[in-house]
């Protein structure tokens, strides 16, 4: 295990345990990383890692479901979930686009989000939002796009 | 919210790895919370206010929100 530690592991697979009620799908856009440089393209620094992570968190749970979707072959799949940068990962409950996505990978600080937001997605009213705020997202009029800068650190 | 609705997406960024986006942006500091490209505000903040930012998000007319939250214009491509 190149990221979690023994210990974290064994923690989260508790955790997992006790609140993942429901399947969760990970789908990993991603794209292989060939070593070659081509001027002028952009590599995927972090997607390696971005597969070794999500492997690893796979693997802590029955509930937890990954797949993993090479964009350069899968350019329509991409597209169809709106991913136009690598790596991204979307969560969601069982095999839902539910409009969540990390782009960039998912470590340092923001893997506690990232953990909570896959405990959300795998229980039921997981999201944990008062009845006041469900009303008002029922009777949203359009939709709307939040995007949360971040650093690892 | 993203869960709880179909009409919400929530994307985390993160900004280091993507620095032309964090750019577009304006992200001097996170995290830094950008709603429909109409609001902004920094820092995790109470689900109440949060509410707000997103109903002034998709409001009609000027989008004023909670005092904390500032309108932006959107921001130049590139």
């Amino acid at each position: 295990m190149a990221f979690l530690t023994d210990t974290d592991a064994s923690y989260l697979r508790e955790r997992f345990a006790e609140l993942l009620t429901r399947p969760v799908g990970l789908r990993l856009f991603t794209e292989p990383v060939s070593g070659l440089y081509v001027p002028g393209r952009r590599t995927c620094e972090t997607c390696a890692e971005a597969e070794e992570l999500m492997n690893e968190v796979a693997a802590l749970s029955d509930q937890i479901h990954l797949e993993v979707v090479d964009v350069s072959t899968r350019r329509e799949e991409a597209a169809q979930w709106g991913v136009t940068e690598v790596p991204t990962i979307a969560v969601g409950p069982g095999d839902t686009d539910a409009g969540i996505r990390f782009q960039g990978l998912p470590d340092g600080y923001e893997f506690t989000s990232f953990v909570e937001t896959l405990a959300s997605a795998g229980s039921e009213n997981g999201h944990g939002l008062a009845p006041e705020t469900l009303d008002a997202l029922a009777a949203l009029p359009a939709d709307v796009d939040i995007k949360t800068f971040v650093t690892p650190t | 919210m993203a869960l709880a609705s179909p009409r919400v997406r929530s994307t985390s960024v993160e900004a280091q790895e993507f620095p032309e986006l964090a750019r577009r942006y304006e992200v001097s500091a996170v995290p830094k919370i950008v709603l429909n490209e109409r609001v902004e505000f920094m820092g995790a903040v109470p689900e109440p206010m949060f509410l707000e930012a997103v109903l002034a998000a998709v409001s009609e007319g000027d989008g004023a929100g909670a005092a904390e939250i500032q309108e932006i214009e959107p921001a130049a491509e590139g």
